[in-house]
């Protein structure tokens, strides 16, 4: 049984985060990937829960582990990704029990409104304009090459796609998975670059 | 490595749109902690599905769920939006391309498959379509010019009048569906003044979205979608952006009518309303005894030359 005790206002000390990615790269030096692989997947868990504080509940995860590393040395109940999510698991039913779930809930229903039910505001256009050209001063940012992969990679559809993902793996002497993995690495970056640009952090 | 290389991609998507079990959700929840390599292929997954939904490739059932579950939170809005623009940056790129000089370098086969090889498939058609599409473009955007310089030359009205009529006649002996609705009809190329279109609706086995080719500054385009049901005495079609969801216009409420075998529902839209990009007409039978009836969506993609 894991437990997992409900102490959000505690931070790590440097020796609990220090603790944290050690036990996270179990015995390698990652340089602080594994920290930031596990972070990235338990934000997506929460995205696809719904979670509006995806960042802040994953935050939580990994500080309610770090607490538990701290006070008992050590973690034998699972594997270091498995028991991240357990705790993950544990934060997200109680972000469910929070007052600000129902005003979330109700914030989100615009969203899923049918298409005729929403108007178009001169609004969506300028964001629109926005976007577009955040994302291309974002692309000059990239390397030629990472701009080239990263546009080639996600060119045509269906058949057309898989087929020139085959042969850009081919030209670029990879296997199709380490390809998939640089291309979504590259769309996270500029995604992340254009959310900056628009001033959305 | 990971031990779920045999995961079916469509669970995946299933997942995505909340659409799995309830068993394959808790599953792949876990697994898309505990496992990188399934982690990886989920973002993919994920990035292909925002990528169909900004290029209107979604059928009914995956838009409408999609809608629901996936667009609930503002990060995945976002995200969606992204795709928009990358589709569009993407599409963009695409119609800057010079047809004539590619169809003779290496890199043509690139202009190839965004224009002509998704509707048919074979390079022999492929070549005949750009041809196409170069030809009639060219009428379209520079039918002044010409008119004046057929005027003035019987030299250059004849060469124009025999390339015209060559076009005329490869359209002709086109059906309208097989090349998509990427060129305007002959009609159209006759008149030069409404360019008209012909929509069928989407469909799974669709290779891709029709892609229609405006000449700059057209005043009105004349749209025909076409029914598979004709259970209504009036329709109405409905402009949509496929990211925003937004309603950007919609038509008069009107009859359906026959066009050779096909019947279809015909209106007219300001060309205002169109800058290049993806939307969805989405178009819904109307009766005095319900509500609007959705009966057909028919995504597309705007060019404009």
């Amino acid at each position: 049984m894991v437990n997992v005790s409900r102490k959000k206002d505690w931070e790590p000390s440097e020796s609990a985060f220090r603790g944290l990615l050690n036990w996270l790269d179990a015995g390698e030096d990652s340089d602080g990937r594994r920290y930031l692989d596990i972070r990235r997947r338990l934000v997506l868990y929460f995205e696809r829960k719904n979670c509006l504080a995806s960042q802040e509940l994953a935050d939580e995860t990994l500080n309610r582990v770090a607490r538990r590393l701290e006070e008992q040395g050590c973690i034998r109940d699972a594997a270091p990704a498995q028991y991240c999510y357990i705790v993950a698991r544990f934060v997200f039913l109680e972000s469910l029990r929070e007052p600000e779930a129902q005003s979330r809930a109700l914030s989100d229903e615009s969203a899923s409104s049918p298409p005729g039910q929403r108007a178009r505001s001169s609004d969506d256009d300028r964001s629109s304009k926005e976007m577009l050209q955040a994302l291309e001063e974002c692309l000059t940012t990239l390397a030629p090459s990472d701009r080239e992969l990263m546009l080639e990679y996600y060119r045509g559809e269906r058949q057309e796609k898989i087929r020139g993902r085959k042969a850009l793996a081919g030209r670029l002497g990879v296997t199709l998975n380490a390809l998939t993995i640089r291309a979504c690495r590259l769309r996270d970056k500029l995604e992340a670059c254009v959310r900056r640009r628009l001033g959305e952090s | 490595m990971s031990g779920n290389a045999e995961l079916d991609p469509q669970l995946l998507v299933r997942y995505l749109l909340g659409a799995a079990s309830e068993e394959e959700s808790a599953r792949l929840d876990e697994l898309s902690v505990t496992d990188e390599e399934l982690a990886w292929r989920l973002r993919d997954a994920e990035n292909d599905l925002l990528d169909a939904y900004a290029r209107g490739d979604l059928s009914p059932d995956e838009l409408r769920n999609f809608s629901a579950a996936y667009l609930a939170s503002p990060a995945r809005r976002h995200r969606a939006a992204f795709a928009r623009a990358l589709q569009n940056h993407q599409l963009g790129t695409a119609a800057t391309e010079d047809p004539s000089r590619d169809t003779k370098r290496a890199s043509s086969a690139k202009l190839s498959r965004t224009l002509v090889f998704r509707w048919l498939g074979s390079p022999a058609f492929a070549a005949v379509s750009m041809l196409l599409i170069a030809g009639a473009t060219y009428l379209f955007v520079d039918n002044s010019r010409l008119r004046h310089q057929l005027q003035e030359s019987e030299r250059i009205q004849a060469s124009l009048k025999a390339e015209r009529a060559r076009f005329e006649t490869q359209l002709g002996t086109q059906q309208p569906h097989d090349i998509g609705s990427s060129l305007p009809s002959s009609k159209a190329v006759g008149a030069l003044a409404v360019p008209s279109f012909f929509l069928r609706p989407s469909g799974r086995d669709a290779a891709g979205i029709p892609q229609l080719i405006l000449p700059r500054g057209a005043r009105n385009v004349r749209l025909s979608l076409k029914l598979e049901v004709n259970d209504f005495s009036r329709y109405q079609a409905m402009l949509l952006d496929p990211a925003g969801l937004h309603q950007l216009w919609r038509s008069a409420p009107g009859p359906a009518k026959t066009e050779g075998r096909e019947r279809v529902f015909t209106f007219t839209v300001p060309g205002t309303m169109f800058a290049p990009g993806r939307y969805v007409f989405e178009l819904n039978g109307l009766s005095t005894q319900s509500s609007p009836e959705p009966v057909g969506t028919f995504p597309f993609a705007v060019v404009v030359k």
